[in-house]
């Protein structure tokens, strides 16, 4: 039996193409294949190329399955940053691939775990847009958190 | 970025992180809400205090501020499961009952309240918390005219599993909690030190799993034509009046009592409702006097049999084979060695009669010291159990109900396991393949 190899097209353009029997990971994509065949390309409007290309790498893994958890663990390890795991965890979503993002979940949340609330918000792009006043009404409300 | 990723790193915090991340932006005030769950386990807590009993009064209140300004702050409709774990007393009355009062407000199913003290022990009995006598989702105020009445109603029609630890509550409210609970399927109430009666006979009840630990005062136990699946009894067997009957879908028993003798009521008083059992456990401190092995009778459904017993110094475990042996279908067979005082004595291993236990896959004994008794009752299965695939020793002391718990100390340990391997590795029959995993 010849192996079917479907196209993934990523926000810029990009075409990435992998095999069927391993793209199905991909709840998402096994929903398109059952429903219409998918025999065209794929487009993941929200990927853009890197991330593709290191979701299509953790596809075409050829891990034994015990091997698997420590497997994903390595490879978001090795992709430490905030912003690439960020993009990972969302794409992950969208293709909803459940191991890959939680793995990536779970790294971001280890490394900012230990961050001041300044250095949180810069990690995940956030914009205070609160007075210094509502912050420490917030703080006082939950003492025990801080 | 979306919220939903927010939300599951956000679900990886610490839960202490993931409340103070109200405060990164005006789009993260409540985030956190969707993430928490309302799960207080404050075990790591105790064990500090376990350490340093002088942290109690200072670690109580900070968790205690913790529950009530998490239930203060919540905006949801429903929280599904409340469970709260803390080494609490009566004096924490009002805070308690307001927790009570927020989970039949907010349909909580799942109940679990464990407010033994630090070391796992209920309060003294005068010190305990009560569950309160009304509890109800609409307003019974009515009901408080008369603050002497004693009329109970509880009224929590979302439970599903309700679980009681070193809580006191009355008969009367257990009733009324059956009576109002309609989907109730787990009750499980320990050290319920008022607890006298208890009468279940209703068809239309869901409770699949009762458990009733440590409950001194308990008188009779009724059960009667409903689909209960597992039945759990600790404490004293001789004062009870058990009386179980027409419960054509019980599998799984656990019985047992501490300290007082078992005089074989468990199988004179239960014989019709043993035949159809799948899983016994038992648990008697003195076996020997308790169960008269010789007139056990069959137990023809039995596939698991636990049993837990309290060990003496070098007696012999291989009278306990004759209730394997009443089970002609057992699986697996676990003992339990509740430790008293054990020696070595060196004498050689002794054989009983063989006796076949064709459908014996699986030994597992927790609390092997190293005894020869320990030995000659591996020995025994191994020989007798043609289809033995593995065995589990577990050297670790086992703690007895309603005791602080004495660790065995780690060198007795090591001396166990190191005994274990090496009398049982030698023990193991050749050309058979037989998992020997030791803990």
């Amino acid at each position: 039996m010849s192996k079917k190899t479907l196209t993934l097209m990523s926000k810029d353009k990009q075409l990435f193409n992998i095999e069927e029997h391993l793209a199905v990971q991909s709840v998402t994509i096994r929903n398109m294949v059952k429903e219409d065949g998918a025999s065209s390309v794929i487009p993941l409007p929200r990927v853009d190329s890197e991330t593709l290309a290191l979701v299509i790498e953790y596809l075409n893994r050829q891990q034994a399955p015990e091997e698997d958890e420590d497997y994903v663990k390595k490879f978001v390890d090795e992709r430490g940053e905030i912003p690439t795991l960020l993009e990972l965890a969302q794409a992950a979503l969208d293709l909803d691939i459940k191991k890959l993002m939680d793995a990536a979940c779970m790294k971001v949340a280890d490394l900012i775990k230990d961050f001041t609330l300044e250095e949180v918000r810069e990690a995940l792009r956030i914009e205070n847009d609160r007075t210094p006043e509502e912050e420490k009404a917030i703080r006082d409300e939950f003492q025990w958190a801080f | 970025m979306t919220d939903d990723v927010l939300l599951i790193i956000m679900s990886f915090l610490p839960f202490k992180d993931a409340v103070a991340t109200s405060c990164l932006s005006k789009r993260w005030r409540w985030l956190w809400l969707h993430v928490v769950t309302f799960i207080f386990d404050g075990t790591e807590s105790l064990e500090r205090i376990a350490e340093k009993p002088s942290l109690l009064g200072s670690e109580r209140t900070k968790f205690v501020n913790e529950v009530n300004s998490l239930i203060d702050s919540c905006n949801r409709p429903v929280v599904p499961d409340l469970q709260i774990r803390y080494d609490l007393d009566r004096s924490f009355k009002t805070d308690i009952d307001a927790w009570l009062k927020f989970a039949v407000h907010m349909s909580v199913e799942n109940l679990e309240l464990d407010l033994t003290d630090y070391n796992g022990l209920a309060h003294e009995t005068y010190e305990r918390y009560k569950f309160p006598i009304r509890l109800s989702y609409r307003t019974i105020g009515h009901l408080y005219k008369f603050p002497w009445s004693k009329f109970t109603l509880i009224e929590f029609p979302s439970l599903r599993r309700l679980v009681l630890k070193g809580v006191h509550i009355t008969t009367a409210t257990v009733e009324s909690i059956l009576e109002n609970s309609p989907d109730l399927e787990t009750l499980s109430l320990h050290d319920a030190g008022r607890l006298r009666d208890l009468y279940v006979d209703d068809g239309k009840l869901k409770l699949k799993h009762l458990e009733i630990v440590d409950c001194p005062k308990i008188k009779s136990i009724y059960l009667s034509s409903f689909n209960l699946v597992s039945f759990t009894y600790k404490g004293r067997l001789r004062a009870v009046r058990l009386v179980i009957s027409n419960l054509p879908c019980l599998k799984f028993w656990d019985i047992g009592e501490g300290v007082i003798g078992l005089k074989n009521r468990v199988f004179s008083q239960f014989d019709y409702c043993l035949s159809y059992l799948d899983v016994l456990s038992l648990e008697i401190t003195r076996p020997k006097e308790g169960l008269k092995l010789a007139t056990i009778p069959k137990l023809p459904m039995i596939k698991k049999l636990k049993l837990a017993i309290g060990a003496r110094k070098d007696n012999c475990l291989l009278e306990f084979t004759a209730i394997a042996k009443a089970c002609p279908r057992l699986e697996v067979f676990t003992i339990e060695l509740q430790w008293l005082s054990p020696i070595k004595s060196r004498r050689k291993v002794r054989h009983v009669a063989d006796h076949p236990h064709y459908y014996l896959k699986e030994l597992v004994f927790v609390g092997y010291f190293g005894r020869v008794s320990d030995l000659e009752l591996v020995v025994y299965f191994i020989d007798n159990a043609a289809g033995l695939r593995k065995i589990v020793i577990d050297p670790r002391g086992s703690r007895r109900r309603g005791t602080k718990a004495v660790a065995a100390s780690v060198t007795a340990v090591e001396e166990a396991r190191t005994s274990a391997k090496r009398q049982l590795q030698k023990s193991l029959p050749g050309g058979r393949a037989v998992d020997l995993v030791i803990l």
